[in-house]
């Protein structure tokens, strides 16, 4: 597999496109939390909200207006939705006008993806909802279906949505402290985001700076909201994904982790990552939900393009300068000096789906 | 790719989930617990199969909607009545939930994925069965497509298929829902 990544576009907590973004991450400008109020605690808790704020609507063509301007027509590509919560914000609207919802209020789960397919002429679309592996398993599935039609656009949001904000706090998986904080010792939860992303995928370099080189997806059966304590699902699919790519693990120079700062994921993670600490010359160790917030369905491909921004520019994504508590050694220098970087990126989800992409990124040559 | 299996299932609105249950229990010994109708159809409608069920085998679910009274259940309480979402029926909300409950209690190990049912699926979930077997990833695949009428009367064609690395894929045409293989 070597697929190129093109026209990417993002719309999240740090603004309208994936420039500013990048730019926030470089100057170290770590969002500001909103808050949302939990039901029957009176409680407020924090969220990141994407800036400006848009409709569903809105912000789904911001997403692929510009890529079919850039590309002249999507006729003869494939559409991939990707979304954990997809239109429920028009369910919730449409039970609070209406006092009450109904089953037969409810749109196929393919609703907007066959809408989007009609409005931009699209040969085909699907609709991908695995939780907060949709957008992974969408970037892994259109590489692989990618050779039946001239390019594939994956489009992966995440509303914020009132059932998901109330159904993580009453998981109490949700952070009190505004502080997102993956695998340090005093974590204390995810914090929310909403964030839109579309890219395309083309077998042309053209001017694209990463290529997805493998991927692997697989359920580990052990419990639905959760992956094995002792981080062995998550090492297997790493190994089936760096197989998948032709690669091993020497070759991998940065792990983005899917660090969601909740006790149970981070601890699995790290154990599930000692494997490449012990390699000689380990990779780097990145994070990318203090940036985003956690983006659900979305994050394989909000994280995966904002990450690949940086490091076209020379530069990781780095929150915390001090990891000496933390579970796992995360970098805490922004310089990147190589010119080529292999990673490794993991995203886990709710119904045991776990998914490991093997991507390459390469630094521009001329670096503001 | 090669047929093993296929089948489909009528499942009436007017089946409760606890007649699902009992006959799912001629399947199965293990039932799984509180789990939503989209669960209990797929598990009725792939349990008869786990006789011929290999281990590295992948899960291809199409359905037309999530659950749908899971759905209305969490919408009322938490637009309506201000209440917090129950955790399980929160959990079970996530349309991937039926597929982790068919590969934990098939015992499956392949990929897991869930999609949004619509006319052209089948030709869909034969080709991304098929990038997965043809790529030695997996020895099996396992392709529900759940379909719900307005009044909730559910048909659910299954199909298990196989095939090695390089395996050439099904001809959709020779293949139409409901005919025999």
């Amino acid at each position: 597999m070597s697929v190129w990544l093109h026209h990417p576009q993002l719309h999240s907590c740090l603004g309208e496109d994936l420039a500013s973004a990048a730019q926030r991450v470089i100057a170290g400008q770590l969002p500001q939390p909103d808050t949302f109020t939990v039901h029957e605690r009176d409680q407020r808790l924090p969220c990141l909200s994407a800036r400006p704020q848009l409709t569903l609507e809105q912000r789904l063509h911001a997403m692929l207006e510009p890529i079919r301007q850039a590309t002249g027509s999507l006729a003869g590509h494939l559409l991939i939705v990707a979304s954990s919560g997809l239109d429920i914000t028009g369910f919730e609207q449409l039970t609070c006008e209406r006092g009450h919802f109904k089953a037969e209020y409810s749109t196929p789960l393919h609703s907007i993806a066959s809408a989007l397919q009609h409005d931009y002429g699209f040969a085909a679309s699907l609709t991908l909802n695995t939780a907060c592996s949709s957008a992974a398993n969408a970037l892994i599935y259109g590489a692989r279906l990618l050779p039946q039609y001239q390019g594939v656009v994956v489009l992966a949001f995440e509303p914020a949505s009132q059932l998901i904000q109330q159904g993580f706090a009453a998981l109490e998986l949700t952070n009190e402290s505004g502080r997102y904080q993956p695998f340090h010792p005093e974590r204390d939860g995810l914090i929310l985001g909403d964030a839109s992303a579309a890219v395309l995928l083309s077998n042309r370099q053209g001017n694209s700076h990463c290529r997805l080189l493998g991927g692997y997806s697989a359920c580990d059966t052990s419990s639905v909201t959760g992956t094995r304590e002792d981080g062995s699902h998550i090492l297997h699919v790493s190994r089936q994904a760096l197989a998948n790519a032709g690669l091993t693990s020497g070759d991998i120079e940065l792990i983005k982790l899917h660090g969601t700062a909740t006790r149970a994921n981070d601890d699995a993670e790290a154990a599930g990552s000692q494997h490449w600490l012990q390699q000689p010359g380990p990779p780097a160790l990145c994070v990318l939900k203090p940036w985003l917030g956690h983006n659900l369905g979305a994050c394989g491909l909000t994280e995966t393009l904002l990450l690949n921004a940086c490091l076209e520019q020379g530069q990781l994504p780095v929150h915390t300068t001090d990891n000496r508590q933390l579970l796992l050694p995360l970098a805490t220098r922004r310089r990147w000096t190589p010119a080529r970087t292999r990673i490794l990126a993991n995203f886990f989800g709710f119904g045991g789906n776990n998914a490991c992409l093997v991507l390459e990124s390469h630094a521009r040559k001329e670096q503001p | 790719m090669k047929i093993l299996a296929h089948h489909q299932l009528e499942i009436p609105a007017s089946q409760d989930n606890k007649s699902l249950k009992q006959q799912l229990a001629q399947h199965l010994h293990r039932l799984p617990r509180r789990v939503d109708r989209l669960t209990w159809q797929c598990l009725l409608a792939a349990a008869p199969l786990k006789p011929q069920l290999q281990t590295r085998c992948g899960i291809y679910l199409a359905s037309h909607y999530p659950s749908r009274d899971t759905m209305g259940s969490l919408l009322n309480s938490v637009c309506i009545s201000q209440l917090q979402p129950k955790p399980f029926e929160f959990v079970n909300s996530v349309s991937n939930a039926a597929g982790f409950y068919l590969a934990q209690l098939l015992e499956l190990e392949g990929p897991n994925l869930c999609l949004g049912s619509h006319a052209h699926i089948w030709p869909q979930l034969l080709q991304l069965a098929h990038s997965d077997l043809a790529a030695g990833l997996i020895r099996q695949a396992l392709l529900i497509n759940c379909q719900e009428d307005p009044a909730g009367n559910a048909t659910l064609e299954v199909l298990l298929v196989t095939g090695g690395a390089g395996c050439r894929i099904l001809d959709w045409t020779n293949l139409q829902p409901g005919q025999p293989a």
